[in-house]
C-alpha cells in the first residue's frame, strides 16, 4: 500500500525533481553523518587534551607536594637535636615561598570540573599541612630561644611537638598517596569514555555505508520503475511501429513527468500515423475527395499525403481524358479501317467489271479475226489475256485481304487435326511431297472458315515454294502459356533474314511474278487475321536452310 | 437437235438486267454459241426492268419466266429489284438467276432470302461462261413452268 502510493507520487514527479531529491538526500545523509564524525572527532580531542592537560600535571603536582611535606617534616625533625641554621633557613623559605607556589600550582590544575573530588582533598590535606606548618614555625621559633638560652621545658615541648608533626605528616602522605590513586582512576575513566566515542564514531560510519547503500538500491530500483520500464516499453512500441505496425496503445499509469509527456509524444506521432495510414487507405482506394488533417502546420507527411492526393487525382483525370481521347481514336480509327476496307472492297469490285469486258472484248476479238492473227499476234493477245488474269488475281486478293480478319459469328472448337487434314484434302500436293503432322495438334476456338484460311495459307506456302527434290512439310503445334504456337516447317530453299518482314507484306513477292505466279498476298492474310485474333506470326529461316512459319493463337 | 429453252413448242421469253453493255453482248454472244433463240429482253437497271415488267411504258405481250439479273446498278441494284418483284402479286413468282461479280457473302444471303433460283459469278473468261450459260439452259429446259 505504501509503497503503489510512493511509486503513484514518485510518477507524478518530474524526473528532475526525483534526482534532485535523492542528491539531496545522499547528500544529507553524507553531511549528517561527516558532521557526527567531527563533532565525534572533536569529543574524543577534547577528552584527549583534558587527559594531556590534566594527568600528569596533577599527578606531579601532588608528588611535588608529598615530596614538599616530605622535605618540610624532615627538616623540622632535625632541628630540635642540634644546631642547624642551613636546615632552619631551608625550613623557613619552604614555609614561606616554596610551599605558597606548590600549592597554587596543585590548585589551579585541580580546577577542572572532574577533578573535583581531587581538589576537596588536596584541599582538605593543605588544611591539615596548614596546622603543621604553624607547629613547624613553633619549633623555629623555640629552636631561636635556645640558641640564646638553653632551657629544658622548651626542649622537651619541642620533642613532643617533633612527634606530633611526625605521625600528622604520614598521615597526609598516605591521604595523597590515595589521592594521586583517585586522579589515576579519573583519567582511566576518561580514557574509557574516549574509546567509547571512536566506537561510535566507527558504527557511525558503518551506519551511513548501509544508508548509502540502501538509497542507491532504491534509487536503481526508482530509476528501473520509473525510468527503464517505461522506456523499454515505448521503444518495443516504436519499434513496432518503425517496423510499420501502426498500433493503438494506452500507458496504464497516468504520468505528469518528462516519461508522461514521452509517451503522449509517442502516443501522438502513432495516432498521427494511424490518421495518415485511414487516409493514405482512403486515397490507395480511390478517395482523391478525403481531406487530409494536418497535425501542424509542419506536418510533412500530411503535406506528402496532399500531395499525392492532388497528383493521384490529377493523373486519373489525365488517364481518364488520355482513355477518352484514346477511345475516341480508337473508334476514329476502327472506322478509317471499315472505311479503308470499304473502300478497298468497293475499288477491286469496280476495277474487275471493266476488267472482265476488256477480257471479253480481246477474247472475241481473237475469235473474230482468228485465221488471220499472225503467230505474234496471237502471242500478244495470249500475254494480253495473261496480264488481265493476273490483274483479277491481284484484286481478288485485295479483296479478300480487305475482309480478312475474326469473323465475329460462329466462333466454335476446332480440331486442328481435321482442319490440316481438310486442307490438304483440298490442296495440290505434289507426289514427291511428303507431309508431316503432330499425332496431337490441339484444339483451338474460332471461326471454321478463318482457321481454314490460315492453316491453308502457311501450308500451301510450304508446298507451292518448295524447290526440294523431296519437298517435307512439317506441321507442329503445342501449348505455350496462353498460347497455342503452331509451326509448319519446310525444306525449301529457306529466306534470307532481311526478307522476314517483307514476307508478310501484300504483293510482296521474292519471284518474278513472270517466273512463278504468286500474288503475294497469302501471308498478309494470314497474318492479319491471326492478328485480329490476338496471335503473332514469325519467320525462322536462313537461305538454303528450310525455313519454319510459327503463328500463335490464344488458348 | 432442239436447244432452245422451250415450254411444250413455245420458248420463253428471257428478260435480262444488266448495265454494263460488255456483259450484255457477253451474254448474247453466249446464247449464240449455245443456239438458245429465246426472245431476250434487256433492260439496264432495276427500275427499267420493273416499268417493262409492269407494261407500263408499252404492253407486254407475255411476261419473261426467266430473270437474269446484275446486282450493282445505277438507279436500282438487284436486290432492291428483287424485293420490288417479291412483293408484287404478278411478278412474285418470276425464277430470278443472279449474275453479278459480287462474291460478298451478304449478297448472296440476301439475295437467296428474296427467293432466287441461282448465284452465279460471271467469270472473267469468255469460255468459261460459255459454259456456265450451257448449264443454265439445259436446267432450264429440265424444268417446268405454270401456265398462264
Amino acid at each position: 500500500m505504501f509503497f503503489e502510493g510512493l511509486i503513484r507520487r514518485l510518477y507524478k514527479m518530474r524526473i528532475g525533481t526525483r534526482t534532485a531529491i535523492s542528491f539531496f538526500a545522499v547528500i544529507m545523509v553524507v553531511l549528517a553523518f561527516t558532521v557526527g564524525a567531527l563533532l565525534l572527532l572533536q569529543y574524543g580531542k577534547n577528552i584527549d587534551i583534558k587527559i594531556a592537560k590534566s594527568y600528569s600535571p596533577v599527578i606531579s603536582s601532588i608528588k611535588n607536594y608529598q615530596d614538599l611535606i616530605e622535605e618540610s617534616g624532615s627538616l623540622a625533625y632535625d632541628i630540635p637535636l642540634e644546631k642547624n641554621t642551613l636546615k632552619k633557613n631551608r625550613l623557613r623559605h619552604i614555609l614561606k615561598r616554596v610551599y605558597n607556589s606548590h600549592k597554587l600550582d596543585l590548585i589551579n590544575i585541580c580546577q577542572e570540573p572532574g577533578l573535583a573530588d581531587i581538589k576537596k582533598r588536596v584541599i582538605n590535606a593543605d588544611k591539615r599541612f596548614e596546622k603543621i606548618m604553624l607547629v613547624q614555625k613553633e619549633i623555629i621559633a623555640f629552636s631561636d630561644t635556645l640558641e640564646k638560652n638553653n632551657n629544658l621545658a622548651l626542649r622537651d615541648s619541642m620533642l613532643v611537638r617533633r612527634e606530633v608533626i611526625e605521625t600528622e605528616i604520614n598521615n597526609i602522605k598516605l591521604d595523597l598517596n590515595e589521592t594521586s590513586l583517585m586522579a589515576i582512576a579519573v583519567f582511566n575513566r576518561l580514557t574509557t569514555q574516549k574509546f567509547a566515542s571512536y566506537r561510535t564514531l566507527s558504527y557511525l560510519l558503518l551506519i551511513m555505508i548501509f544508508a548509502i547503500m540502501v538509497l542507491s538500491l532504491l534509487s536503481v530500483y526508482i530509476t528501473n520503475v520509473t525510468i527503464i520500464q517505461p522506456i523499454k516499453e515505448l521503444s518495443g512500441i516504436l519499434d513496432e511501429v518503425g517496423e510499420g505496425k501502426i498500433i493503438n496503445f494506452q500507458s496504464h499509469i497516468a504520468r505528469e513527468d518528462e516519461i508522461g509527456e514521452m509517451i503522449n509524444s509517442a502516443q501522438k506521432v502513432v495516432q498521427g500515423f494511424k490518421t495518415k495510414e485511414q487516409v493514405a487507405n482512403a486515397i490507395g482506394k480511390g478517395d482523391y475527395e478525403i481531406k487530409v488533417p494536418m497535425l501542424s502546420r509542419k506536418d510533412r507527411l500530411g503535406k506528402a499525403l496532399t500531395e499525392m492526393r492532388d497528383n493521384l487525382k490529377l493523373s486519373k483525370q489525365r488517364v481518364e481524358e488520355t482513355i477518352y481521347s484514346l477511345e475516341s481514336t480508337n473508334i476514329r480509327l476502327e472506322k478509317k479501317n471499315k472505311e479503308l476496307d470499304q473502300f478497298a472492297y468497293i475499288t477491286s469490285h469496280d476495277l474487275k467489271s471493266p476488267l472482265r469486258g476488256i477480257n471479253n472484248l480481246a477474247e472475241w476479238i481473237e475469235e473474230d479475226l482468228d485465221d488471220k492473227m499472225t503467230p505474234e499476234s496471237k502471242k500478244y493477245f495470249n500475254l494480253l489475256k495473261g496480264r488481265v488474269h493476273r490483274m483479277e488475281g491481284l484484286i481478288n486478293s485485295i479483296l479478300t485481304y480487305s475482309r480478312a480478319g475474326k469473323t465475329l459469328e460462329t466462333q466454335i472448337e476446332i480440331d486442328t487435326n481435321e482442319m490440316v487434314i481438310d486442307v490438304l484434302n483440298n490442296s495440290d500436293i505434289p507426289e514427291n511431297c511428303s507431309i508431316l503432322i503432330d499425332d496431337k495438334l490441339p484444339i483451338i476456338v474460332g471461326n471454321k472458315r478463318d482457321t481454314f484460311e490460315v492453316f491453308n495459307v502457311f501450308i500451301s506456302n510450304a508446298i507451292n515454294h518448295n524447290t526440294s527434290q523431296e519437298p517435307v512439310v512439317n506441321i507442329t503445334g503445342k501449348r505455350k502459356g496462353t498460347l497455342i504456337e503452331f509451326c509448319i516447317a519446310d525444306n525449301g530453299p529457306g529466306i534470307e533474314p532481311e526478307f522476314h518482314q517483307k514476307v508478310y507484306t501484300i504483293f510482296q513477292t521474292l519471284e518474278r511474278r513472270d517466273d512463278v505466279e504468286n500474288i503475294g498476298a497469302g501471308l498478309a492474310i494470314g497474318k492479319k487475321i491471326i492478328e485480329d485474333y490476338g496471335g503473332e506470326t514469325w519467320v525462322q529461316s536462313e537461305k538454303g536452310m528450310g525455313a519454319k512459319f510459327y503463328f500463335t493463337w490464344p488458348a | 437437235m432442239n436447244n432452245n429453252l422451250n415450254m411444250g413448242d413455245k420458248l420463253v421469253n428471257i428478260l435480262l438486267v444488266e448495265d454494263d453493255e460488255v456483259d450484255v453482248m457477253n451474254v448474247k454472244r453466249a446464247f449464240k454459241k449455245n443456239n438458245v433463240t429465246n426472245p431476250l429482253f434487256i433492260c439496264n437497271n432495276g427500275l427499267e426492268a420493273l416499268e417493262f415488267l409492269r407494261g407500263s411504258k408499252e404492253p407486254l405481250a407475255e411476261l419473261p419466266k426467266i430473270i437474269l439479273l446484275d446486282l450493282n446498278m445505277p438507279k436500282m441494284g438487284g436486290i432492291e429489284f428483287l424485293r420490288e418483284i417479291r412483293k408484287d402479286d404478278k411478278l412474285k413468282n418470276l425464277s430470278v438467276f443472279v449474275m453479278t461479280t459480287s462474291n460478298e457473302d451478304k449478297d448472296k444471303v440476301d439475295a437467296y432470302n428474296l427467293n432466287i433460283a441461282g448465284y452465279i459469278l460471271k467469270p472473267l473468261s469468255m469460255e468459261r461462261f460459255v459454259e456456265a450459260v450451257s448449264t443454265l439452259n439445259n436446267y432450264w429446259k429440265l424444268c417446268e413452268y405454270p401456265e398462264h
